[in-house]
């Protein structure tokens, strides 16, 4: 069944790229390159993702010490006053569905070369797990500071704005700025022009 | 209660994406509205009577509008307005109609009115770029000609200017013709005319309104838009390698010649209404691009970092329209991914229901926003209290359109400019006969090989 999903995806492609299509191309193409990386990937590589983000969290905690995580069971405790307070890094907190979605809108975007894609992914790639360290981490210094009954507020909304402003930026920086400065203005056709 | 706090606990993950970018849209609407609704009472007072009425140029670009042309001249005659102090000046740019039957029966039926027609080569912009040379009046007036001009529309816009000698230019009230939008047989289109009405009052009753009061229009509208002639002479004239020419303008006033600029919320324009979902798909294609056009060409205005984001208005308006569209997929993708974790079908279900209600709740709002100004015009007022339903399937409407807005950025990457870009109907027939000939035929020959093999 995925084979034949493959196949008639690599077809659409083809289609809509022969047809100059450059819109379903796009839609099509990044639409089913995040389905076939979800679907090819979901188990192996979220368990991989949330790894590093945890074995990079524990990497800065050697900096601090005011929270140890175990990189292998994903876990952060965070020490405020004698309480301590452990959370999971979960599939969330590993970005895979940012990088995936990232990935596959940038692999199908039609301003950019090859090369040009693959140096983007890897610094999107880093981008977004820079932004979900700097997401943990951030919680974890409230709850450091002000303990548990934060935990909620930072984790759920500020933390959440933080990564979002990050991830903003980066598609600023990496759709919207590039179109603008790269978009042809000019030999303007009508109707009956030929 | 377990069950509660588990959807309440995913429901705050998943609609976190689509949540921030609402509160930014909604939360931005709705203190539009406010100010809108706060900067009114400063803005409507223009009740006194005036002596001087100074002479006034109608421009309207011309092409193949035999259909609207005779309405929308009557229009002009209509006016609350010294008809010996309009003349109007048509541009034909190519039409292939009987545009100029219309305007000669017209000045045979009104020879109390001065009207002239002149040709320009083939483009909106050329044909108001002879038009302004043409023009002699005090202030120049660009109106589209498939709608009509509210009675009173250029004596508001010319008390407007007199008042306040800092104005430059002022675009008017842009809403749909509701009597069109009434004749309209198919149910389905006469429903999207009626969520363009409820788009276009929004788009300048609130929007737009908000941008004047704090200076930052960011398209004085193509369909009604208003100058002083001694400003637009000092300009490069509209520009005719953008398909944003109204947009263009717009910045060469506000950011070359730096000139302030208002939104005239008594004046209104009512134009014809959208002809099929194929003319919306085009045109909002068109828009996108013109937006993205004039960003390239303004870049100054447009680009910056992120301190920048809060002091150009222009920026957040380029983030809201390209930037965030992308954030924007990761919930649509993300729905696929719920597919896949088994996500219970309830949840999803319930988190688009949220979001459904927070954009009906929001265009709720506009539309009451709207209704205050549109006081003076009675029969529009109620012809949208009548409809105001419609405030209900505005999301599945801004949905449609986020995705022709969305073609409208791809499409701007890789294709040559153009007036009317390929419609949905002529994709969809192209992808067909592709599919017929490159495919299909194959397919079937293989299928005749078969059963060729077979039956021997």
């Amino acid at each position: 069944m995925a084979i034949i999903a493959f196949l008639v995806w690599i077809l659409l492609i083809s289609v809509f790229t022969k047809l100059k299509n450059y819109f379903f191309k796009f839609l099509v193409g990044s639409v089913g390159l995040f389905c076939f990386v979800m679907y090819l990937g979901r188990k192996t590589l979220v368990a991989s993702f949330s790894y590093v983000v945890a074995y990079m969290v524990w990497l800065i905690g050697h900096l601090f010490r005011f929270y140890s995580v175990s990189p292998a069971h994903f876990v952060i405790t965070v020490y405020h006053n004698l309480e301590a307070v452990s959370f999971i890094i979960d599939y969330e907190c590993s970005g895979f569905v940012e990088v995936v979605v990232y990935l596959s809108c940038l692999w199908f975007y039609p301003i950019y070369f090859l090369y040009e894609k693959a140096v983007y992914s890897v610094f999107g790639m880093v981008c977004i797990f820079g932004a979900n360290v700097l997401r943990i981490l951030f919680i974890a210094v409230v709850v450091h500071i002000f303990g548990n009954q934060l935990l909620f507020i930072a984790h759920t909304v500020l933390a959440r704005l933080l990564f979002f402003v990050i991830m903003l930026v980066l598609y600023y920086m990496v759709f919207t700025k590039p179109h603008i400065l790269r978009q042809k203005v000019g030999s303007f056709l009508y109707a009956n022009d030929k | 209660m377990q069950m509660i706090n588990r959807i309440f606990n995913e429901l705050i993950f998943w609609i976190a994406w689509i949540v921030i970018p609402i509160v930014w849209e909604i939360g931005q609407g709705l203190l539009t509205a406010v100010a809108a609704l706060m900067s009114r009472n400063k803005e409507i007072d223009d009740n006194e009577e005036k002596v001087f009425f100074p002479y006034v140029t109608i421009l309207i670009p011309v092409y193949n509008s035999a259909k609207t042309l005779k309405i929308c001249l009557q229009s002009i005659v209509s006016q609350n307005y010294p008809l010996d102090k309009i003349g109007v000046v048509l541009i034909d740019n190519g039409s292939k109609d009987d545009s100029f039957e219309i305007f000669k029966n017209f000045q045979k039926e009104h020879p109390h009115i001065s009207i002239w027609w002149d040709s320009s080569r083939q483009g909106k912009s050329k044909a108001l770029n002879k038009g302004i040379f043409l023009s002699t009046g005090k202030y120049i007036i660009n109106i589209d000609s498939d709608g009509w001009l509210d009675k009173n529309a250029i004596r508001n816009v010319v008390f407007r200017f007199e008042r306040d000698n800092t104005i430059a230019c002022m675009t008017g009230v842009v809403l749909i013709d509701h009597h069109l939008i009434e004749q309209t047989d198919s149910k389905l289109l006469k429903l999207i005319r009626k969520c363009e009405l409820f788009e276009y009052m929004e788009s300048f009753l609130v929007t737009r309104k908000i941008q004047s009061v704090t200076n930052s229009l960011y398209t004085l509208s193509g369909a009604f838009s208003c100058f002083r002639t001694s400003i637009l002479l000092k300009t490069q004239m509209y520009n005719n390698i953008t398909v944003g020419e109204d947009t263009h303008m717009t910045f060469q006033i506000k950011d070359i010649l730096k000139k302030k600029m208002v939104l005239c919320e008594n004046a209104f324009f009512y134009a014809a209404p959208i002809e099929d979902f194929n003319k919306l798909y085009t045109q909002r294609q068109r828009w996108q691009r013109g937006e993205i056009e004039v960003a390239s060409l303004f870049t100054g205005s447009h680009l910056g970092s992120l301190r920048d984001f809060f002091k150009k208005p222009a920026m957040r308006i380029l983030v809201t329209d390209h930037t965030m569209t992308f954030p924007r997929f990761i919930w649509y993708f993300a729905m696929i991914y719920l597919y896949f974790i088994n996500y219970p079908l309830k949840l999803i279900i319930g988190a688009n229901l949220l979001l459904y209600v927070l954009y009906v709740f929001s265009s709720l709002i506009f539309f009451c926003v709207g209704r205050v100004f549109l006081r003076e015009q009675k029969e529009m007022r109620e012809y949208i209290c009548r409809n105001f339903m419609i405030c209900f399937l505005m999301p599945i409407y801004r949905f449609l359109v986020y995705w022709i807005r969305m073609a409208g950025i791809i499409n701007s990457i890789g294709t040559m400019s153009v007036w009317k870009s390929s419609s949905f109907s002529e994709e969809i027939h192209a992808f067909k006969n592709e599919m017929e000939e490159q495919y299909y035929s194959k397919l079937r020959f293989i299928k005749t090989i078969e059963r060729l093999i077979h039956h021997k």
